[in-house]
């Protein structure tokens, strides 16, 4: 047993998965939003509490967790953050959209 | 020291990013509501997303371009499942197995009376009364062999113009009235055959026996007298016919020399 642990130990590490891969991406978005928008999502392990659905925060968490997983599965989850920064940048400011606010603003030069 | 240090630290990361180093990784304050609408957001933009993603694999599985485990019909069974049999065939032993083809394979019996009749009706003859197994096959052979091979320009009778017999006279000349099969045959070279072959040698021994065979079913019948008309006729025949065989040997060789010397060359 002792020389089999000896052997494994001399072996050097392995090449990751895809499993891995698409783990440590999933991980790795997850972690950009939380850090960034504060919005305390992580994937469920032995040190992170379970999400509960009791909630509707808790809900929209999992729900949130799930998208992710299947667009970085499907590897479409780049465009889809670029579009949530740009619409999330809008809410935290305050600012509301006006595409016509020009035509009707009273201090318009054109 | 160490106040100046800190604010030497923090000036130089502000003049580098603009942004104070400890506030630049800090996350956005935002309240509940907030943390709801933007999850909201999240889920508006990204469901779509996985809806268009969705119908577009919906749309390559009706085209058939991808094929999956659960597009696959039950009936259709790529593995055959069937039950293997408990009691397999054993193998047999060498002398069995040498006794199989004996008693699988019999031997077909030739309808011989059928055949020769139905042969000779055809020719426009009345059958003849050989009934014997042997010849009947002997002439299902030979009747293969002689109506299979084609005859040639030059094997119809020029090859053998010194032994020209009475009866290959018929092969080109206008057909006569008074041979009676010359239509049948149009211009296979059987006139030269013997007729008076003896039924007695129809046993299937070897090539002589074969020959003898081929002689008595296909043989022209004799013509009586040659006209000169059509010996000079025949004869003019065989000269054009020896100059074209002439003329097709030395284009045939030329054509050889030729593809030699380009070969040669190239």
């Amino acid at each position: 047993m002792t020389s089999i642990k000896a052997f494994k130990m001399t072996l050097p590490p392995r090449t990751p998965g895809r499993k891995e891969v698409y783990n440590e991406q999933i991980a790795f978005i997850l972690e950009k939003l939380s850090s960034d928008w504060d919005m305390k999502l992580s994937l469920p392990g032995e040190t992170t509490p379970t999400i509960s659905t009791e909630t509707e925060l808790g809900r929209k968490q999992k729900r949130c967790l799930g998208v992710v997983k299947f667009l970085t599965f499907k590897e479409k989850i780049a465009p889809v953050y670029l579009q949530f920064e740009m619409a999330a940048s809008s809410i935290y400011n305050g600012w509301v959209t006006k595409p016509k606010g020009l035509l009707t603003s009273k201090y318009s030069c054109f | 020291m160490l106040l100046a240090y800190i604010t030497g630290t923090l000036t130089s990361s502000i003049a580098v990013s603009g942004i104070p180093q400890r506030t630049e990784n800090r996350p956005h304050h935002v309240t509940i509501y907030q943390r709801e609408q933007l999850m909201d957001c999240f889920l508006e933009i990204a469901d779509n997303t996985a809806k268009q993603i969705i119908v577009e694999d919906q749309a390559t599985r009706s085209r058939g371009t991808r094929t999956f485990k659960t597009d696959r019909k039950i009936d259709e069974k790529d593995i055959d499942d069937t039950p293997i049999p408990i009691n397999l065939p054993t193998p047999k032993r060498v002398g069995e197995q040498n006794e199989l083809p004996q008693t699988i394979f019999k031997r077909p019996k030739v309808p011989h009376t059928d055949s020769t009749t139905s042969l000779e009706q055809q020719r426009g003859r009345p059958a003849s009364n050989n009934t014997s197994f042997v010849s009947a096959r002997n002439l299902s052979v030979a009747h293969s062999f002689v109506s299979s091979r084609q005859p040639s320009i030059f094997e119809s009778g020029f090859g053998q113009e010194n032994s020209q017999s009475s009866s290959t006279l018929t092969q080109i000349t206008v057909p006569d009235d008074n041979a009676p099969d010359s239509s049948n045959y149009g211009s296979t070279p059987t006139g030269s055959f013997d007729h008076n072959v003896d039924a007695a040698t129809f046993s299937f021994d070897g090539s002589t026996s074969f020959i003898s065979v081929a002689k008595k079913e296909f043989s022209m019948p004799k013509v009586k007298s040659p006209d000169p008309a059509e010996t000079a006729l025949r004869e003019s025949l065989c000269k054009v016919f020896r100059k074209f065989r002439e003329n097709f040997h030395l284009q045939f060789t030329d054509n050889i020399s030729s593809c030699l010397r380009c070969s040669i060359f190239t």
